[in-house]
């Protein structure tokens, strides 16, 4: 059975490069531009694991994550911050959050299907 | 505390797409196990928008407001003051400003009023560890979130 990722970036291009990989590799893969939008596709789709950047409009990464571990269908779902941020800090309150994984900006393609593989 | 109802279960589970996206995320929020202070709290700068999106779903009888297990009752406290609550607080952890008890107070405010009586004692303290500007910025924020919270409450009332 097809695993779908939820990516989240809203960087557009960003978004694509991480959905062309992972489609590339036999996930679905389906797309939102913040948290607020991935918030909404999370509960309108089954989603096996989600990949999201941190800085984004209206609700951040952390923010996201914090949400979808206090809702049933998301508590035990793997979630990876991909993003620009690498300070230890930011990382500890990643997992402080609920975050599976971390993974930094610019990513290896080969790295980030390595990932989805162990993880999903 | 909210718990969903068996049509509020029975939407979610089904991904019904009738509830519109916006309403079905905050209905998969409520999980009996949080009190609406701690998912405003979650939602961040998004709280205001889940407090509506939760009295909506109360008035569709989707959720419902159930009492704590361990007996004490959150629902007393209107979702304002909840909110507003935590809206201060990141403002005050947004500063920088390492000002332990009027944090303290605002968290124990009970109403809108001991929440502004708070924060402007929690300005002053900023003012004394970070300067005028810093405690002007807190302040500015501090009153358009008391104002808004007040205005809604009005609202309701």
């Amino acid at each position: 059975m097809t695993r779908t990722i939820l990516a989240v970036d809203d960087s557009t291009s960003m978004r694509q490069m991480v959905g062309h990989v992972l489609r590339e590799a036999g996930y679905d893969v389906i797309e939102a531009s913040d948290g607020d939008e991935a918030l909404e596709l999370a509960t309108k789709h089954h989603v096996d694991a989600v990949i999201t950047d941190h800085n984004m409009p209206r609700m951040d990464g952390l923010s996201l994550v914090r949400l979808l571990r206090a809702m049933d269908d998301y508590a035990r779902t793997p979630i990876v911050l991909l993003t620009t941020e690498s300070s230890d800090e930011m990382k500890q309150r990643g997992r402080e959050a609920g975050a599976t994984g971390w993974m930094v900006k610019p990513f290896d393609p080969m790295r980030l299907i390595e990932m989805c593989r162990r993880i999903v | 505390m909210l718990t969903r109802t068996t049509d509020g279960t029975s939407l979610m589970s089904s991904r019904d797409p009738a509830l519109g996206p916006k309403l079905r995320a905050a209905l998969y929020l409520v999980t009996g196990r949080q009190t609406v202070g701690e998912m405003l709290n979650l939602a961040g700068g998004l709280a205001h928008v889940l407090e509506e999106q939760l009295r909506t779903l109360l008035e569709m009888r989707l959720v419902v407001v159930v009492d704590r297990p361990d007996g004490a009752s959150p629902n007393d406290e209107p979702l304002p003051v909840a909110a507003a609550r935590i809206q201060l607080l990141k403002r005050i952890e947004t500063s920088g400003a390492d000002v332990a008890a009027p944090a303290a107070r605002i968290r124990a405010a009970r109403s809108l009023a001991e929440l502004a009586e708070h924060a402007r004692a929690a300005a002053i303290a900023i003012q004394q560890a970070l300067g005028r500007s810093a405690a002007e910025e807190f302040w500015t924020h501090a009153r358009a979130i008391l104002l808004h919270w007040q205005q809604r409450d009005g609202a309701r009332a």
